[in-house]
């Protein structure tokens, strides 16, 4: 009986939802405003239009998560197995899943002197997996890798063409959609004794909670003059005094 | 209302650029040749509501539109290249410059410019800066040399220890059209880019190039009064835009509690 109020409900509802969503991806993204590597998402939204019955159509949300890949703030450590990207690409790291992506380069040596991310996840050089047998390291650059003064290897790095192909995968990893191509950087640079940090703006982050609030304040807002008008339809119409 | 919330925003991220910029003259206060930078800001994109000119339903014009400003962008940070002032070190292979104009070194085959004036010898003898880079045109001191002086024009000079010339050189500078156009790569050391033009070479003191003091050192053209000023004046301004943020948040939350 209250079709057109039920319509009311439903797309309210689904805002509700959406501004929840919204609201999860701020979360991440201030949770992780100190994580090296991390790329901030953002939810865009945009409107389908589904047939609710033969007579009405309705406009229902349709959302997409987008991965800001902006240059994250760029922090001296001075650790020497530190290394920061400036620019494009993407260091690659062989996972038991296959290769994947990444942007934090805080790396560690294992017990066999492999060139590993904390996970454990050997990084990958032009020359198979990078082996450190000595003491000192110096990366250059444009990413060769001497060890106590020779070149062992050369970090290899790699980029994509479509932003949309890179698929966040959690644990700082990255991964290239099937049919995606990597790509070789046009300009990077590296620095060791660097790591490059989230890029998160705490103030952005800030502000997009404001306006998802207020968007779902309004939209309960609404939701509460349907159910009023739900209410006064039950008790008051039809009642004589 | 929602116009402001980003606006305020905006304000916000641009004033934490301003001290970015500061934060980063002030770490290097007593770098040698260091040249500090501004960060300009120009404001954004108009939204037009109603275009003024336009005509009216009687023929009319409408004299004044309705465009309301959606925020601020930097433009760019730039760094500004006045002189330092000079301070006396006593070192002979302090060169300071006096005027404008660059070193020009070299760092693995690629050409970098430099003010820093802090050259040293290396094993070999060649001045090199205090990274190695060596100073170009390059010139390597004979052995036996004990002392080496330059002159306000360029010209080195190293002699022995009874003033026998053992060998000369001219030490050139190098100027660009637009060295705000220059690339930082840190280090003290600038690369040329299509904004700044070609380098054109030729002595000190000649074609609009400074002189060489020899046993002075450049040192930065960061003024820390003028940064701390600047540093209050971002602090408030940074306030100030927190207070748009905060007021748009309040008339939303009024127009939200229309209903019950």
């Amino acid at each position: 009986m209250f079709i057109n109020n039920r319509l009311g409900l439903l797309e309210s509802t689904e805002t509700l939802l959406a501004q929840e969503q919204r609201l999860n991806q701020v979360s991440n993204n201030l949770a992780n405003v100190d994580t090296p590597g991390f790329k901030k998402e953002n939810v865009t939204f945009w409107e389908m239009l589904y047939k609710a019955n033969q007579n009405r159509q309705r406009v229902g949300k349709a959302l997409r998560i987008n991965t800001i890949q902006e240059q994250g703030v760029v922090q001296k450590t001075d650790n020497p197995l530190d290394v920061a990207i400036s620019g494009d690409g993407f260091f690659k790291v062989q996972t038991p899943a296959g290769i994947r992506y990444t942007r934090a380069g805080n790396f560690q040596r294992n017990n066999i002197g492999q060139l590993v991310t904390p996970a454990g996840y050997p990084v990958v050089g032009d020359g198979g997996p990078i082996a450190i047998e000595g003491q000192k390291v110096d990366i250059a650059p444009d990413g060769r890798l001497f060890v106590d003064g020779a070149q062992v290897n050369t970090l290899a790095i790699a980029t994509y063409e479509d932003p949309r192909d890179m698929i966040k995968e959690g644990e700082n990893l990255f991964r290239l959609k099937d049919n995606a191509q990597e790509q070789v950087p046009l300009n990077f640079v590296l620095q060791q004794g660097h790591l490059e940090k989230s890029n998160v703006n705490t103030v952005t982050e800030m502000t997009e909670m404001i306006d998802l609030y207020r968007a779902y304040e309004s939209q309960q807002k609404a939701i509460r003059a349907v159910d009023d008008l739900d209410d006064l339809a039950v008790r008051r119409v039809g009642s004589l005094g | 209302m929602i116009r402001s919330l980003f606006s305020g925003r905006t304000g916000m991220t641009g004033q934490q650029l301003q001290l970015d910029t500061i934060a980063n003259n002030l770490a290097n206060v007593n770098t040698a040749g260091f040249k500090k930078s501004r960060a300009q800001f120009e404001d954004l994109y108009y939204q037009e509501l109603r275009a003024m000119g336009t005509e009216t339903a009687d023929g009319g014009q409408i004299p004044a539109g309705i465009q309301v400003g959606l925020g601020v962008r930097p433009t760019s940070v730039q760094k500004i290249f006045t002189q330092g002032s000079l301070t006396e070190t006593g070192n002979e292979l302090d060169w300071a410059i006096e005027g404008s104009g660059f070193f020009k070194v070299q760092r693995d085959g690629e050409d970098y410019f430099t003010r820093s004036g802090a050259f040293t010898l290396n094993a070999d003898g060649t001045i090199v800066t205090q990274n190695g880079d060596r100073l170009q045109p390059e010139f390597t001191v004979p052995t036996g040399t004990n002392v080496i002086t330059i002159d306000a024009n360029g010209m080195l000079t190293a002699k022995d220890a009874e003033q026998n010339v053992l060998a000369t050189t001219q030490v050139t500078l190098h100027n660009f059209i637009n060295p705000g156009g220059l690339r930082s790569v840190g280090g003290n050391l600038f690369k040329e880019t299509d904004a700044s033009g070609a380098p054109t070479e030729a002595n000190p003191g000649s074609e609009g190039l400074g002189t060489i003091s020899q046993r002075f050192m450049e040192v930065s053209n960061v003024d820390v009064t003028e940064e701390l000023v600047n540093m209050i004046i971002t602090q408030r301004a940074y306030e100030v835009n927190s207070k748009s943020v905060q007021t748009a948040d309040k008339l939303l939350e009024v127009a939200n509690t229309l209903v019950r």
